[in-house]
């Protein structure tokens, strides 16, 4: 049987070329190490099997982020406890040696805000295509990035001579 | 002006061993069947169960309260 090609990509290119976007979609969603492999584990299971065809990498990959937070979404819902910040391998709830680093002041925000924020400043994803990902309106992305923002600053504080 | 950046996320690694547990889906996929028989099918086996059950309570009502039609003599009588 000819083996099944993701936007001229084959499954192994495809995991080896997304893994990283998927997983950081994960951690930044569900700070929890071991929810975030399953997901990211379901996320390829869900591609090998349940692929569509895609017109090209950048479907792909918005179609694979997309599946990722829907993943993680259903973990969440599913197993609602509470998880201590420094459970995530390589992130803690502490200020980064690097001062300008502010990925744990991303994380210390609520669930739902951080994957506007991810998309648009890691995976730097237009509003027009956040809102797709996401399944929402372009509008309701622009005030959710600006409310985002307000909020990191909130928690990233004003130390303004940085 | 401040510029701050997303480093640690940025450098997020994957552990080589989830992307080898990854790589290893085609493989499993072929060695199980995909799509189980339909008598194996868990709404089917669930719904048989279910019509099983209702017949039985049914049955089981019918004897102990429903049955009024034989013809036992009062005991008064």
């Amino acid at each position: 049987m000819a083996e099944k090609r993701y936007a001229g990509l084959s499954f192994e290119d495809a995991v080896q070329k997304y893994a990283k976007s998927v997983m950081t979609a994960c951690t930044v969603r569900l700070h929890n190490r071991p929810d975030a492999d399953d997901c990211f584990q379901n996320t390829f299971f869900k591609l090998y099997h349940h692929a569509p065809d895609f017109a090209d990498e950048n479907h792909l990959k918005a179609w694979l982020l997309r599946v990722a937070i829907n993943e993680c979404k259903k973990v969440l819902r599913d197993n609602r406890r509470l998880i201590p910040l420094g459970s995530v391998r390589g992130i803690s709830d502490a200020p980064a040696d690097d001062r300008y680093d502010i990925s744990w002041a991303l994380m210390r925000l609520e669930e739902k805000y951080r994957d506007v924020l991810y998309l648009y400043y890691i995976e730097r994803y237009k509003v027009d295509e956040i809102a797709d990902i996401l399944g929402s309106k372009p509008n309701t992305v622009k005030s959710l990035l600006m409310r985002d923002r307000a909020r990191l600053k909130e928690i990233y504080g004003g130390d303004d001579d940085a | 002006m401040r510029k701050v950046n997303f480093n640690t996320l940025n450098n997020l690694t994957v552990p080589p061993e989830l992307i080898e547990k990854v790589l290893a889906i085609p493989a499993s996929s072929e060695n199980t069947p995909a799509i189980l028989p339909w008598y194996r099918r868990t709404k089917v086996l669930a719904t048989a169960a279910s019509i099983v059950l209702v017949v039985l309570a049914g049955i089981s009502v019918y004897f102990f309260f429903g049955n009024k039609n034989i013809p036992v003599r009062p005991s008064g009588s």
